[in-house]
């Protein structure tokens, strides 16, 4: 089932500031987060919530982004998640690897309820992808 | 499942790309290009069902691949099978330079295409000189483009409409309607000949063709060529018209067939026949062929071993310059068994044995063995001469029939004896250049023996005894060609020989020459080739009569290789007294875009030109025409004839190329 | 003055013999093959000093194909009547290693030679036996010198 804003953060580093002021916790070090069947790796994962009820509204991962979900995989130099609306942004050479295909681009949207991916491109780094056809069924994760 | 071939993996390039990924839809903007395998597809948009393989490109289509493009507004194409539809696209096949345009142009296969209501041409650019307009077309780019109900336009102008056409999409193989020939012959009045080539397929073609004469009524050709399996293979060329002026059906069979029963065995016919004596002479159209001397067909077999061969054939000869073939001698059969040498302790013993039938209408006839065993022997003495002797016997006998004397079986048998010895020495210059000096001398003697009243069938019947010897000077200078490969490539310059020889006793029959004077020493003959340059070679072939200081004969051929089809021959051809005959043939660019072809046959003797041929040949960037002209002298022998044609032929549409082997 | 006796080169210098063996013969014209084999044993007997042997004795083997042979008229009286042919044969021989079949040296050779018309048609032919007996010697001749020329 596509994962929601509601299902727990669950998040393991190094080490953790907490800013109660700005509402944000960043944790620094072989940062691991986990949401639903989401994984995020990276260097540095600052997660801010808004004022209300505490949700979560803001994660922003910086420095040797991944991201797995099932046998896919993204990677970039930064990414935001925005829980609210499903919506992953990856840049700074952001690659998505699911089975033997690959596609790059400048920037890569992921809007996770919908499963759809939207990769942008740049005058210097257009979009490129190889695709394998047919055969291997790759990514359709129910 | 096993993996996708990588040969199959997709590249796709974007501006933007949007990815559904539960159903692997990619939707691509913006200078997409995809590339597979071979295959480039260009577009503005790209939507691409990987599941399925579809894509369906919208805006500025191009598909290449190998240098063949098609182009377009839309096109779905699916990327697993290659098969996709273009609407009103153009299809370019690179090699052929062949364009085709249509409103609904189908990619039925990696290499197959299909087309209704189209147009295909080999001109470029937008106004071109000639197209056909077809209801459908296909092409299979490996190997043909076939179109039904189709229009041949010059420039806008339709010329002819043919419900069937096929023509070499990729491939140098003759089209289906080859371009007629049109022309006036004094003796065939004005004429249309269209011929029509059918690719049956990869290993058999024929080209028929329809010979319209205004004089001499309606005839009709086929050249049919086939190869089977193990390299066999044959060809049938007849041609037969009902000749209006002589009111009689005429005609030809050519008939050739190589069949290689096992590897060591062959079968072999050619089999060569004329409706009457006088076809050549009427239908002949070059030199060779109006003045045709004899006429030979051979059905025979070859059987060989390591060193050694059957051989059997049935010959029949029709002397077309006799009055009529009745005292013609036809060999029915003749069976030859040959020993090429097999090694007996330090000599080598070989043997030419041959039966032969003689039959004939009138005349003798009859039997004739013979058996001609030999014995070489070789040595190297002091290890640089090369020396040979050889001695041996002929054995001939005779059954014949025909004139009294001469009935019952007879034989006779003569020994035969010789040697030679030669130095063959050689200078490398340089590294480059090596010149090997052979200088020989050969020694022959064949018993006398009286053998006036045996039958007589040939020459072979009349063996000259003789005691003689023999020097030569042989010359080969070949040249050394780095090649960047590293193997380095060698290519003769010069080949010269200088011979003469010395009759102490006996008779002399040289059978390779027109004139013999007999004198004891005979000719100095010099052969010759000099290629000093790959593209220019001089051949020499003379006998210069030492005892009265004259030439004996004197024969040269020269010819000069240009760009392409550019060349230049002399020959001339003397024999005191018999030959005295000059050939030139010029083929020249004359301006960009004409080339002419000339060619001269003069005969010396009676100082008049007996054949000249001319053609012009006017060729444009997708079509060629070519103007005629011939004229030979009537002679005792041979009629007059003066021929004026026009040919076309379209690019792309009109060479016979090689068939394909199995 | 610099010549010096040929010193045989190339893959028959150092090969203990060669097994000479009868051509393909595809000409249209019968029993060709073997005039060319007996001159090609003749001249290579001569120039190696009987080094001919047989299969199973040879380290080398020479085979081959005569391809082609064609009579061409190439002179006429002044009654435009052919007065001399030249016959012309064309081969492909090919010499190899017999235990490693590599090829050490492959050719195709065309030799021709002029012979005379005669009122006798059986004359004639024996004119154009002895125009292919010449042509056989030649080309036996030409693939010795063109084994052993690599200088």
């Amino acid at each position: 089932a596509p994962i929601s804003g509601k299902e727990p953060l669950k998040v393991k580093s190094d080490n953790l500031t907490a800013d109660n002021e700005k509402k944000t916790a960043t944790f620094e070090g072989k940062v691991v987060a986990h949401q639903g069947e989401l994984t995020l790796y990276t260097d540095r994962l600052v997660v801010s919530s808004d004022g209300e009820g505490n949700e979560l509204s803001k994660v922003e991962a910086f420095g040797n982004v991944r991201i797995l979900q099932g046998n896919r995989q993204a990677t970039g130099g930064h990414a935001v998640y925005d829980p609210k609306r499903g919506v992953i942004l990856l840049d700074g050479n952001p690659k998505v690897m699911a089975g033997e295909d690959v596609i790059t681009g400048k920037v890569i949207t992921y809007f996770i309820n919908e499963q759809r991916s939207v990769v942008t491109g740049g005058p210097k780094e257009r979009v490129e992808a190889v695709i394998h056809p047919g055969g291997k069924n790759v990514g359709a994760k129910p | 499942e096993p993996a996708v071939p990588v040969d199959k993996e997709v590249t796709l390039k974007a501006d933007d790309l949007s990815v559904d990924v539960p159903t692997q839809v990619y939707r691509a903007q913006g200078e997409v290009q995809i590339t597979q395998d071979g295959l480039s597809l260009l577009a503005d948009s790209v939507v691409y069902r990987r599941l399925t393989g579809e894509a369906q490109a919208q805006g500025g289509v191009l598909l290449e691949r190998s240098g063949d493009t098609m182009k377009g507004d839309s096109l779905s194409l699916n990327l697993l099978s290659q098969e996709g539809v273009l609407l009103n696209g153009q299809l370019f096949v690179k090699r052929s330079n062949m364009r085709l345009r249509a409103e609904r142009l189908e990619k039925t296969g990696p290499a197959d295409y299909k087309m209704t209501k189209g147009s295909f041409t080999t001109c470029d650019g937008d106004k071109p000189s000639w197209r056909f307009e077809a209801r459908q077309v296909k092409v299979t780019l490996e190997d043909f483009a076939t179109a039904k109900d189709a229009v041949f336009y010059a420039g806008d102008v339709p010329v002819f409409y043919t419900p069937y056409l096929i023509f070499p999409a990729n491939t140098e193989r003759q089209s289906g309607l080859l371009l007629p020939r049109l022309g006036y012959s004094s003796k065939k009045g004005f004429y249309y000949d269209q011929p029509y080539y059918w690719a049956i397929n990869p290993s058999q073609e024929a080209t028929f063709d329809l010979d319209l004469e205004s004089s001499r009524g309606v005839g009709a050709g086929v050249d049919y060529r086939y190869l089977r399996p193990h390299g066999s293979s044959g060809r049938l060329q007849a041609f037969g018209i009902y000749d209006t002026q002589k009111s009689e059906f005429r005609g030809e069979v050519d008939q050739r067939h190589l069949e290689f029963l096992t590897p060591r065995l062959t079968l072999a016919s050619n089999i060569h026949l004329i409706t009457d004596r006088r076809y050549f002479l009427d239908y002949g159209e070059l030199s060779g062929e109006y003045n045709r001397q004899y006429l030979e067909s051979t059905v025979s077999f070859d059987q060989r071993w390591e060193r050694s061969a059957l051989f059997g054939e049935l010959r029949y000869t029709d002397d077309l310059e006799a009055p009529n073939n009745d005292a013609t001698l036809q060999r029915l059969p003749t069976v030859g068994f040959i020993e090429a040498g097999e090694k007996v302790g330090p000599a080598y013993f070989s043997m030419d044995s041959r039966f032969t039938n003689f039959q004939r209408e009138a005349g003798a006839t009859g039997q004739r063995l013979q058996l001609h065993p030999r014995l070489a022997w070789y040595a190297k003495p002091a290890g640089f001469l090369d020396l040979s002797l050889y001695g041996g016997y002929q054995q001939r006998m005779y059954n014949a029939q025909g004139e009294e004397s001469e009935t019952g079986w007879r034989q006779l048998g003569q020994a035969d004896a010789g040697g030679t010895l030669s130095l063959p020495l050689e200078r490398v210059y340089d590294g480059r250049l090596r010149h090997l000096l052979i200088p020989a001398v050969e020694y022959s003697f064949v018993q006398q023996r009286h053998d006036e009243d045996l039958p007589f069938f040939d020459y072979d019947d009349r063996v000259l005894g003789q005691n003689a010897a023999r020097w030569s000077l042989t010359n080969v200078v070949t040249r050394k060609y780095a090649e960047p490969d590293g193997v380095p490539e060698y290519r003769d310059l010069l080949y010269l020989k200088l011979s003469q020889g010395y009759w102490f006793s006996g008779q002399r029959r040289d059978l390779l020459t027109l004139v013999d004077d007999g004198h004891r020493l005979t000719d100095l003959m010099l052969e010759g080739v000099i290629t000093p340059v790959q593209r220019l070679s001089v051949a020499l072939d003379t006998r210069y009569n030492t005892t009265d200081s004259s030439f004996s004969t004197a024969n040269t051929v020269i010819e000069l290789k240009g760009e392409g089809r550019d060349k230049a021959k002399l020959g001339y051809r003397h024999s005191r007294g018999e030959v005295d005959y000059l050939e030139a043939g010029f083929t020249l660019p004359a301006a960009r875009d004409i080339t002419t072809d000339m060619l001269w046959r003069y005969s010396a003797d009676s100082g008049k030109l007996l054949e000249s041929r001319y053609a012009v040949e006017y060729r444009r960037q997708c079509w060629s025409v070519t103007f005629t002209y011939s004229e030979r002298v009537s002679s005792r022998n041979v009629p007059g004839e003066q021929q004026f044609s026009v040919n076309f032929t379209l690019a792309g549409i009109g060479s016979l190329g090689p068939l394909r082997a199995f | 003055c610099g010549y010096r006796p040929v010193v045989q080169r190339g893959p028959l210098a150092d090969a203990n013999g060669v097994d000479i063996v009868l051509f393909t013969n595809k000409s249209f014209r019968s029993g060709v093959e073997g005039v060319l084999a007996r001159d090609l044993i003749d001249e290579f007997a001569l120039r190696t000093g009987r080094r001919v042997l047989p299969g199973d004795k040879a380290q080398l083997d020479l085979s081959g194909t005569v391809l082609s042979y064609t009579t061409t008229p190439v002179s006429y009286n002044r009654f435009d009547a052919i007065q001399e042919y030249a016959a012309a044969l064309t081969v492909q021989a090919t010499l190899r290693d017999k235990r490693t079949q590599k090829v050490l040296w492959k050719g195709e050779l065309t030799e021709q030679q002029v012979y005379p018309v005669n009122a006798n048609i059986a004359l004639q032919q024996n004119a154009e036996e002895a125009a292919i007996a010449k042509v056989a010697r030649r080309l036996a001749e030409r693939i010795w010198q063109k084994i052993g020329e690599r200088f």
